[in-house]
Formats: C-alpha cells, structure tokens, sequence
C-alpha cells in the first residue's frame, strides 16, 4: 500500500534537494577545472569560469532555501499530520487479522459441507 | 696550560659548582701532551714529599683524573702488550729499570690510593683554598681513582671476572652520560653566549656562572652569510616549477571532485530508488521501527512482523525483519533477524515451514494405516517467494512465524497428553492417535514437494483434516485474546494465570474425537445392559445447554475481546454429553458422559424409580464398571 500523496511530495523534494548538493560538487568541478586551463594561458575562458562560478553560487543558494523550506514544511506538520512525539509503534490487531482469515477458509471448508 | 689553571683559579675562589666542565675545555691541550698522565701520577707519588709542589701539581692531579673521565685509562693501556706497557709503568713511577719496581713500593702506593681522601685532608692543612678545590672535585674522582688501581690489576689479572666487567659498563655509562652533558653544557652556553650581543636578558639568563665571570658578555659574534644570487635561469626554472605544482593540485582537486561527484550521484541514486520503493510498499499499517542492521552496521529500518504485540508470549522469534537494499538486483529485501547474534540469516529450510494435518485411517484386516486426509496449502500465493512486493514478503513472514508458534504451543501441550495416545515422532511432528486413527501434526517445508501432494485427487478426510488445521489455528488466535484481555484487566499478578490448563490447542480437538468414542461405548453398553432386556425401552440424546456468558466488561476493548472470545467458549468447553434411558414405566436412568481435563472419561449415573425418587447416584471412570452397575439396577430394580 502506498504512502499518501503529501509524504510522497516531500520526498521527491528531499530528493531534487540532494540532487542539487550533488551539483554543488559538478558545479566546483567545473569552476577549478576552468581556472586551471585559465591559468594555463587560455584567456578565452574567462565567461566560461564566470558561469560556473555564477552556477556554483545559483545551487548552492537554491538548496539551502529548498531545505530551509522543507524544515518549515515539516515544522508546519507536526501537530496537524505528525504527531509532536515519538511513539513506539505496536503490531496490534494481528490476531484478529488471522481470525478473520482463518474464519473465510473455514467457510470455505463448512460452506461446501 | 696557563689558562687553565687560571680557570681553575677562579672556580676554586669561590667554589661554585658549575655546568661547565673546565676539564673539557682543556681536552684538547690535555691529549696533545702525551706525557700528561705521567704528570699525575709523579704528583701522585710526590704529594708526601713536599707541599709546595702538591699545590701546584693539585690542579694538574685533578685535570688528568678528570681528563680519565673521558677516555678510560684501562682502555687505552688495557690492551697493549706487555712489553710496551711495562716502559710505560716505569715511565710514571720515574724508575729507570723494571727492577726498581719493588713490592712494597706498589703496597705503599696502593695503600695511599685507599688513603686518598687523607691526603687530600693533610693539603687542607696547607692550603685552605686548594683543599676546597679538592673536596668538590672530589666528586667524581673518586671514581677515577678506582680506575687507576684497574688499570694496574688488569694486567696482572686477566681473567675477566664478571663484577669488574660490570663496573665497567657502569663506568662507561657514567662516561658517556657525563659526556653528553657537557657537550649539551657546552652548546648551550656557545649559544648563550652569542645570543647575549643581540638580546643581553636572555643570553645572560641562560649562561652558567662560570662563564658569565670568565667571558665578557657580548663577546661573541656571528654574521649572516648571504646566499649567492639566482641567476635568471634559476629563478625561472623556480617559477615554473611552482606554477606547474600549482596547475598539478588544481587538476587534482578538480579529478577529486569530480571522482566524489560521480559517486555521490550513484548513492544517490540507490537512495532515491529505495526510498521510492519504501514509499510505494509500506504503508501505514505495518509497523516499521528505526533499527541499526547487526549484519552490515548500517541504521536501517525494520518492520515487526511477529504477533509479541498481538497477545502472543512466543519468544523463539521476535518476528523483526530488517529492509535491506539489494544492490545487485536494485531491490528491497526483508531479513528476518533472529536473537542470536552468530546467526543474522535464518535458514530458508528452518523457516519456511507450514504445518499440515495428515489423517490416517487404519485398515481393519491388514493392521495398517493408509492416508485419508491432507491439509491443503491455504494460500498458494504463499509458495511463489516473492521480493518485489514487500507487503506480500510481509505476509509470508507473518504466515511462517506463525505456524511456527503454533508447532511450539503444540508441542508444548502435548507433552502433558502422553498418557491418552499423543507422541512426538521427531520435533516437527506431533502424532496423535486414537483407535483406528492416527493424525499427525508436521511441520513440512514449503517447497515442490508439498505443493506436488496438494494436487492429488482428494480423500475422504481431507476436509476434515483442513477443519482440524484451522480450528488449531483459531485456537492459537484465541489464546492470543486470552492474553491481550488479561493484559488489559488490572493487573491481578500476570505471571500466575500462565498455567498449562490456558494452552488448550489439542485438547479441545482431541477431547472431541475422544469424547465421541466414549459415546460410541457407552451407548452399546447402554444397548446391551438395558435396551435389549428391557422391553420398551429407548435412549435418547439430550440437547446440550448453553451455559450463559457470565463474563462482562465496562471497558471497550475488553468487552470486545470477551465476545471474540466467547465464540469459542463451546469448542473451549469441556465436552459433554447427557443420555436419557426411559425404562418404560420402571423409571428413568440418566447417563453423563463428562470430563475433568477434556481427555478422560467420567459417568455419572442416576436412577430415579417411577416415582421420580432418586435411588442411586453413581459416578465412574471405568466402562467395565458402568456395564456392571446397570446389570445390577436392571435385574434388581426393572425385571
């Protein structure tokens, strides 16, 4: 059984919110690796290490809000859809679960009788 | 020479200890005369001849003693042979021939040595200042002088005896730590002494009062010498080289992020992928907890599978299964866990076990039993090991752990039945037998095997042997609500309601079978003693009363577990069966067939004459006996 709508959403959030940390990484990859063929003599690349500069700062700035956003959204839950504990969850409800199941075989079984 | 002695001076004027040792500093002119040691040993020789010379030989006494604290005088002389150190005895006892050494010159000498401290006393009465010299100096030479006499033993004395090789060693040790000390001294204080031109405090803190008194401050200097300069090919080979080491860590740092990049993305990736699958496949009626996975040391999610919280006191297996992400196949796998530690993985073959009801009908003529009736496979979903989807892994779990408490109750219980026909054939296997029946109770794994069988053509007690099966079950679920309620209730000490006479699994179901062939007998006795000799007479079966539920709850939940409970009340209950024989006009004979633990038979017998009186009212547990009793009543009460 799947897990609602609303928690769903949040996860794929969480997820794009990984996503772009990772990039955070390409995106300094890119800058250093610029830099060094800068200063290899390449001039030209000057715009280019101003991009990856530019995407750097962009990622790392989305993020942090994306997150900061998810915090508030969580913050939002507790006490509408979370509960503000820890609760030690109980399989109950098991044994009735196995009556009913045995109760439809035993049906089956007497019905056909 | 000269300077030295006006060290000396100086140092015995006041008699300052000091960390210098002026005999290093003279090291050097002292090995350049060879003849030094000559120089203390006449002094040695001459100190009782006159006191004007020993105060000037004191100091050159002393510096050679000293001076034998860096080289030892055994060592270098030790080893020489003999016919060059006897020249040199000589030489340092002023003789001009061997035959001049006499013995009791040598006595004398030594018994001097021994008395050196006395001598040194008598200078005291000469010079007060010299003396003073001496007794600090003192220190130390006295172990030099031991060396000396070694150094004139040795020779005579070749074998090397262990003690003396130690006092050596020690000796050496001793030499050599002194040794450094004063090379760390000496360092010190030429460091000291340059520092105090540029920073005076703190070169005159460091220097040793000797040194402060005998050298000026500031007296040392010292200039920087400065490196020729690089030409230019240098100074640009140099900035290549750095601009290469930088361009090098730049491309490192850039390989290092990308490398963390690339892998950061693929766990990623396989985090999403089981989260997602988590999403999709637990919902909020399982019942999942944060756990760390014992096998891999990683925090992982678990999910609870087992029936603990649903009254059941099984504790073979907790029932907790860990999620784990298999890699290989991108998928999400349920573990179970078991308690021990030694073994994470339960075996498939130990687990993945049903339990299936086999009846056997005995075949009169033969004395053999043949199968009549199999337990069916109820859920054949369960036989397809499924891993995609996690609630029918789930469902399987809950199905094992389950048959696998109901083995343990099982077995359990049949331990107190051995007396009316149960045995255990191995430990997955309860066989109950009753005449002309045998019903077994296995644990059988679920494999091909098991489902083959399920698809012969059915026999005759299949059903029965399905019914039997389930009812165990609904047993076990019943002994479940037992427990919820009592946990429930107020606590009235749990512990002692655990009793035996609560596990009623095979009782019910074997007290039934048992029960019925006691009815069997009974009404052929009944047949036999009565029926056929009394003439208008007949049996009849009473129908059974209902015994109303006196239990009743305030409380929800109880009162709801009550109910459920109370459905079984008439399996639960102990069976039952009352037998009215109408004797014509000659009265009424009631039979009770009952029984105190489900299993055994009890008869009650009551015979009330015509006129409703009561006249006997009997019980037995014996069949010989009952035939016997109506025998009697019919011969001497009917007839």
């Amino acid at each position: 059984m799947p897990q609602p709508d609303s928690v769903k959403a949040r996860l794929a959030a969480l997820d794009r919110i990984d996503d772009e940390l990772c990039a955070v990484l390409q995106h300094a990859q890119a800058t250093i690796g610029a830099l060094a063929e800068l200063k290899r003599g390449h001039a030209a690349l000057q715009p280019q290490l101003e991009q990856h500069v530019r995407d750097y700062y962009r990622t790392l700035e989305h993020s942090t809000v994306a997150l900061r956003n998810e915090i508030r959204e969580l913050d939002a839950a507790v006490g509408t859809q979370l509960l503000p504990v820890n609760i030690g969850k109980r399989a109950v409800g098991q044994d009735q679960e196995k009556l009913s199941e045995q109760l439809a075989q035993m049906d089956k079984y007497v019905g056909s009788m | 020479m000269e300077p030295d002695d006006g060290h000396n001076s100086l140092n015995q004027d006041n008699g300052i200890p000091i960390v210098l040792d002026p005999n290093l500093i003279n090291l050097r002119s002292r090995a350049a005369s060879a003849t030094v040691t000559t120089n203390g040993t006449t002094a040695d020789s001459s100190e009782d001849s006159g006191s004007q010379q020993s105060v000037s030989s004191a100091p050159i006494q002393q510096n050679s003693e000293e001076h034998s604290l860096v080289s030892n005088p055994y060592e270098t002389y030790g080893r020489m042979p003999l016919q060059k150190l006897i020249p040199l005895i000589l030489q340092m006892r002023n003789a001009s021939s061997f035959s001049e050494l006499t013995e009791e010159d040598l006595l004398r000498d030594i018994e001097r040595e021994e008395k050196g401290i006395l001598t040194t006393g008598l200078d005291v009465e000469g010079d007060i200042e010299m003396g003073d010299a001496d007794e600090e100096s003192d220190l130390k030479p006295q172990e030099i002088t031991d060396d000396d006499s070694n150094a004139r033993l040795k020779p005579n004395n070749d074998s090397a005896i262990p003690q003396e090789e130690f006092n050596q060693m020690k000796r050496e040790v001793l030499e050599h730590i002194n040794l450094a000390l004063n090379e760390s001294s000496l360092s010190l204080e030429f460091i000291s002494l340059l520092l105090s031109s540029v920073r005076p405090s703190v070169g005159v803190g460091s220097m040793s009062p000797f040194l402060k008194r005998s050298v000026p401050t500031a007296s040392l200097n010292a200039d920087k010498v400065e490196l020729p300069p690089k030409n230019k090919t240098e100074t640009l080979t140099l900035a290549v080289i750095n601009r290469g080491w930088k361009l090098r860590s730049l491309e490192d740092s850039k390989a290092l992020l990308k490398e963390n990049y690339a892998k950061l993305q693929k766990s990623l990736e396989v985090e999403h992928a089981h989260w997602a699958m988590i999403s999709q496949h637990i919902s909020s009626t399982d019942v999942v907890f944060k756990m760390r996975d014992r096998q891999t040391g990683k925090r992982s999610l678990a999910v609870k599978y087992g029936y603990e919280d649903s009254g059941s006191l099984y504790k073979q297996d907790r029932g907790v299964a860990v999620l784990r992400h298999n890699m290989d196949l991108n998928k999400l796998e349920l573990v179970p866990i078991s308690n021990s530690k030694e073994e994470v993985h339960i075996t498939a073959n130990s687990v993945e076990r049903f339990m299936r009801v086999h009846i056997y009908t005995k075949i009169e003529e033969e004395d053999d039993y043949i199968l009549s009736g199999e337990s069916s496979i109820d859920d054949q979903s369960l036989l397809q090991p499924c891993h995609d989807d996690i609630s029918r892994q789930i469902a399987r779990l809950k199905f094992f752990i389950f048959e696998r408490e109901l083995m343990y109750q099982l077995k359990k219980e049949a331990v107190s039945l051995m007396p009316y026909g149960v045995n255990f054939e191995n430990e997955n296997k309860v066989v109950l037998e009753s005449p002309g029946e045998r019903i077994e109770f296995e644990m059988v794994p679920l494999d091909d095997s098991a489902l083959l069988s399920t698809h012969e053509p059915r026999r005759v007690n299949d059903k029965r042997a399905n019914i039997i099966l389930i009812l165990l079950r609904m047993l076990l679920v019943v002994i479940h609500k037992k427990q919820l309620r009592r946990g429930l209730k107020p606590a009235t000490s749990k512990h002692k309601y655990r009793a035996d006479g609560d596990l009623l699994l095979l009782r019910p179901v074997l007290g039934r079978i048992r029960h019925r062939n006691y009815l069997q007998v009974v009404k052929r006795v009944v047949t036999e003693c009565v029926l056929n000799i009394v003439p208008g007479s007949s049996i009849e079966l009473l129908p059974q009363r209902s015994e109303p539920d006196t239990l009743h709850a305030r409380e929800a939940n109880i009162a709801s577990l009550n109910k459920q409970i109370g459905l079984f009340d008439k399996i639960l209950r102990m069976p039952r069966s009352e037998l009215r024989t109408s004797l014509g006009a000659k009265g009424v004979i009631d039979l009770t067939l009952k029984s105190s633990n489900y299993c055994n038979a009890i008869i009650q017998v009551i015979y009330a004459d015509s006129a409703g009186k009561t006249v006997f009212d009997t019980v037995f547990t014996e069949l010989k006996e009952l035939e016997e009793f109506l025998h009697f009543i019919v011969s001497e009460y009917v007839l």
